[in-house]
């Protein structure tokens, strides 16, 4: 009997309460004292690197720190601030829409003073970091000799848990650690290719040039000596990450590889070439009557990528080279001599000229570009329209007016973007279009690289030439998992 | 018209509906898994209101069956000190009741099936036997000793037969030869034939079957000295008496502190289902060690001789014979078993996931009921529909509910996106289900006390570290629930419906100590 009489009253608490917690899932509040009983609403979900950032709505703080999820808002424009002791305080109007969630997420708070540590005391004049792989390449100061810094995996999470870097963490490792004469060598030119291990160095060894193929991030892996195979310096040079045994290179708008392995060179493998590049152990070239090819290595069995067209469209014609990038196996992005910007998509042109190059690694179908004088970024997500027309992926200018920039890097997964302008390194807000606020990093005349990985800038300090890092995402990013604190409207103080 | 309770034997029709039958359970189980993973990619916001709507129901179910486990265990509590032997006999003072039987005449037939068991597991069974407070020699016990068991075990029965000569009225071995016709190698077999020889020496002794109970046991059920005197007295005050199975709390506290964690945690897990089954005995199934009338036993010829589930299969045999009239009594005692253990802990892990396959296989008995139920007119629609659900809403559940738990809370946020990662519910339901799991620990804490009250004492000098180590053992229920629970269910199930049917598989019965 008792058994009976708490079911019924389980059944009764879940048909009442059920419609209750669902409603309440979906935005619905219940105003009980209200006219309109039941109201749709929205919430605002805002995470902030670092967390634990005061959080103001309209100008009334809100009890929990970030990150956390603001709920039962009315539909309506709602002024959204997040501030830090030590870091700038971040605002900005957001509009809220019924059973719609507005996330601000990432939210990259810029510190007032930013953190910064000498990784090695030596001085260096060069520094390049290979994206996507745990290498960073030197040049010596003094010897002009190429060094290699690593890390591995475990020293990468003590990176990232860990502010105070030492230098003992990381492992100095000459290229060429049995070499004695090469100090006497004089380095002209280091290609690196982005996610490989693998470098190709050029040096002047008794007046003529020399090429060596090195495994940087093995030690036990003496370099090997390619001069025979490339004796010169050529116009392009690639290899694909997955297949580092073939080496590609143009001389004379030729096509050529080496292997590496078996020591041989296969040459004009293609003529009349304007642009080439490699993707998944495919070739892709465009030759200069226009067509568009693909190919395995052995470039004996080419593929047309016009289908039944003649060339490719008018809009790609009339440029003498091409550097081409492949996004996948349908989707590439060109850039030509004139820095015209062209894609395989309508409308196949994306920006007209000046373009000095572009970073595609996020992965998110947005790509970042730059001019001397200007930075934008190119959005596949939203395309426009002219009325009825589509006007193909909508272009945001960052900057216009910037003296001249050199390079530039996502940072914290597209919320971010760093760039080096003339002698400073600067850091914008990819989501503050309209009032960019920029902040100034550092001074430098020497290249930069930066790891979104590591949240870290590497570049060679003005003075002392040693190799810094500047923490641009905060560690605790990568080992704190902070559950969102969940509180409503009327938790306004 | 008796019904058969089998599956072999059957009409062209009879063994289609069979089939379509047998597929019912693992096809609704799956369809509920993939179709929750289909919703989460192209319905989230429907996946995630049902995902909030089971949550919650899964939550005041618990909150429900928490309850009646705290009722339950403080019943079996308030009978630890009960001397049934004094109960019996205030039946009998003042005025006898005619309606009971000459308590003098009533026999207690034990069933011990033994496939390959060895000694050390055995003897400890029969020196709770002997030590009972109800006379032994009203005790008649058969070993039902598989024709193939090791010779080990044949020697070490033959022994117990020397030393317990004179302890019990009876004490006999009946050997069961491998591969009669009609049989599969299932437990039920092997009882069957034992029991069928006892009845043969009862004829012999006159004794009638009306005054024998049988209690049909594992090889390792350890029963406490009251157990015979407790069954007898509900045995007696039970209206109808033979129309009844009597199903003590099975524990698993013969090795309990020697076997993983994670299996502890399962076999408590197990005692505390059967103690909340006990307060609902309108709807209680017999499950492993169990007692009967024998008569009731013979009229319905005995255990059925090719289901694995041969505990659960006998009460709905029974249930079917006598037309519906026919029910489980909840007995307040409890007999020990052994928890499942091997040399390492990976083999603990098959074997546990081996023994509870076998129990989930228990849905083999869908199929026989349906066909039962759709034959046997006697009973009412109300029953069949309540006795039906009820198996096939549990069985599903089993296979289904530890997977939903663990998943439903982010499979759709995972698996969807565009539209979906912007809707308010993306953000509420791990919030919502959060919250319901976090206020579901005050139903872990409960199962942890209790389970720390039920646990016998350990040896061990650090008694309190221990109990404090099994504490934290049950932060592996989510573990637990999916690998040792859920996937063992389904298994069963997917393997009823595809036809590829179970035979019975020995589970290890290995005292080793599992550090």
């Amino acid at each position: 009997m008792l058994r009976k009489i708490v079911f019924y009253i389980f059944i009764i608490v879940y048909l009442v309460l059920c419609p209750l917690i669902i409603l309440d899932s979906l935005g619905v509040v219940i105003r009980p004292k209200e006219k309109k009983l039941m109201m749709s609403t929205g919430l605002i979900s805002i995470d902030t690197i670092p967390p634990g950032a005061s959080l103001y709505l309209n100008g009334k703080l809100f009890p929990k720190k970030s990150p956390a999820i603001i709920r039962d808002l009315a539909p309506g424009s709602y002024s959204v601030k997040a501030e830090l002791p030590g870091y700038r305080s971040w605002e900005k109007e957001i509009t809220v829409e019924t059973e719609q969630a507005t996330a601000l997420r990432s939210i990259l708070l810029i510190p007032d003073k930013w953190k910064v540590q000498t990784i090695v005391h030596k001085s260096f004049i060069g520094l390049t970091l290979i994206e996507g792989s745990p290498l960073i390449l030197l040049t010596d100061r003094h010897t002009g000799a190429l060094t290699v810094f690593k890390w591995d995996i475990g020293l990468l999470d003590r990176l990232a848990l860990s502010e105070d870097l030492k230098s003992e963490d990381w492992r100095l490792s000459d290229v060429f650690p049995n070499s004695t004469n090469f100090n006497k060598m004089k380095l002209i030119k280091v290609i690196t290719m982005p996610q490989s291990n693998y470098i190709l160095v050029f040096a002047e060894v008794d007046g003529k040039t020399s090429s060596f193929w090195i495994e940087a991030d093995d030690q036990n892996k003496p370099p090997r000596d390619i001069t025979a195979l490339l004796p010169f310096i050529p116009d392009q040079v690639r290899w694909d990450r997955r297949d580092p045994e073939n080496l590609f290179f143009i001389v004379e708008k030729k096509l050529n590889r080496i292997d590496v392995e078996e020591e041989k060179i296969f040459p004009d493998l293609a003529l009349n070439i304007k642009g080439f590049n490699l993707f998944n152990k495919k070739v892709y070239w465009i030759d200069s009557e226009d067509g568009f090819w693909e190919s395995d290595v052995s470039l004996k069995n080419a593929r047309s990528l016009i289908g039944h067209l003649n060339k490719i469209p008018k809009e790609f014609q009339g440029a003498l080279e091409y550097q081409i990038h492949a996004l996948s196996e349908n989707d590439f992005i060109l850039k030509d001599e004139n820095g015209r910007l062209l894609t395989n998509k309508l409308p196949f042109q994306l920006v007209e000229q000046s373009v000095v190059d572009f970073d595609d690694h996020l992965n998110d179908n947005r790509l970042l570009f730059w001019t001397k004088n200007a930075l934008g970024i190119i959005d596949f997500n939203q395309t426009g329209k002219e009325g009825i027309f589509e006007t193909g992926p909508q272009i945001t200018w960052l900057i216009q007016n910037a003296e001249n920039i050199h390079q530039a890097f996502w940072v914290n997964k597209g919320s971010h973007v760093l760039f080096r302008d003339d002698d400073q390194v600067k850091i914008t807000d990819v989501t503050s279009v309209g009032k960019t606020e920029m902040s100034t990093l550092i001074k430098t005349e020497y290249p930069v690289s930066y790891s979104d990985a590591l949240g870290k800038l590497f570049y060679l300090d003005e003075t002392t030439q040693y190799l810094n890092a500047l923490t641009v995402l905060p560690a605790h990013k990568y080992v704190t998992f902070q559950l969102p604190e969940t509180f409503r409207k009327k938790d306004l103080r | 018209m008796a019904f058969q309770y089998t599956k072999e034997n059957l009409s062209k029709g009879q063994k289609r509906l069979q089939r379509i039958l047998e597929m019912i359970p693992g096809v609704l189980s799956w369809s509920i898994l993939g179709g929750m993973t289909f919703l989460s990619f192209y319905k989230p916001v429907l996946a995630s209101i049902i995902a909030i709507a089971f949550i919650f129901y899964w939550f005041l179910r618990l909150i429900y069956m928490t309850m009646f486990l705290v009722i339950s265990f403080f019943n079996l509590r308030r009978h630890v000190k009960t001397d049934w032997l004094n109960k019996i006999a205030e039946l009998n003072n003042g005025s006898v009741n005619p309606d009971l039987p000459d308590i003098d005449k009533i026999y207690h037939l034990i069933i011990l099936p033994v496939a390959k068991e060895p000694g050390s597991v055995l003897e400890p069974v029969v020196d709770a036997l002997a030590l009972q407070t109800f006379s032994t020699q009203k005790l008649m016990v058969v070993f039902g000793v598989e024709e193939t068991a090791p010779d080990e075990t044949k020697q070490a029965i033959e022994s117990f037969l020397k030393k317990y000569k004179n302890v019990f009225s009876e004490m006999i071995a009946v050997y069961h030869p491998a591969g009669i016709p009609g049989e599969a190698r299932v437990k039920g077999a092997n009882a069957s034939y034992a029991a069928k020889h006892a009845a043969d020496v009862l004829k012999t002794k006159n004794i009638n079957f009306e005054n024998v109970m049988i209690s049909c046991f594992d090889a390792d059920t350890v029963v406490c000295n009251q157990y015979f005197a407790c069954l007898t007295y509900f045995y007696l005050i039970t209206p109808d008496r033979n129309r009844a199975s009597y199903q003590p709390i099975p524990v698993y506290n013969n090795n309990i502190w020697n076997v993983p964690g994670f299996s502890r945690v399962m076999e408590i897990g197990s005692s505390f289902f059967q103690l909340i089954e006990a307060t609902n005995p309108e709807k209680l199934v017999t499950f492993s060690s169990h007692s009967l009338s024998f008569k009731a036993l013979v009229e319905m010829d005995y255990w059925p001789k090719d289901m694995i589930s041969d505990d659960s299969a006998i009460f709905w045999k029974a249930y079917l014979h006598y037309q519906g009239r026919y029910r489980v009594i909840p007995l307040p005692i409890t007999v020990s078993m052994d928890a499942t253990a091997a040399d390492s802990r990976y083999q603990t892990f098959k074997n546990v996931y081996k023994q509870r396959r076998r129990w989930a296989y228990g849905v083999e008995n869908f199929p026989i009921l349906m066909r039962g139920f759709m034959q046997v007119q006697e009973i009412s629609l109300n029953n069949k529909i309540r006795h039906i659900f009820k198996m096939l809403e549990g069985h599903v559940a089993w296979a289904t509910w530890g997977f939903l738990l663990t998943t439903l809370s982010w499979l759709p946020a995972e698996l969807a996106g565009g539209e979906y990662q912007s809707s308010i519910i993306y953000y509420n339901e791990p919030h919502v289900a959060g919250t319901i799991f976090r206020l579901s620990t005050f139903s872990l804490a409960i199962s942890i006390i209790l389970s720390i009250a039920i646990l016998p004492r350990t040896n061990a000098k650090l008694s309190w570290l221990k109990k404090l180590k099994h504490i934290f053992e049950w932060f592996l229920m989510p573990f637990v629930l999916v690998f040792l629970s859920a996937l063992p269910a389904l298994d069963a199930q997917t393997r009823l419906m595809l036809g590829k049917y179970m035979e019975f598989w020995v589970t290890d019965k290995n005292r080793k100590t599992v550090k």
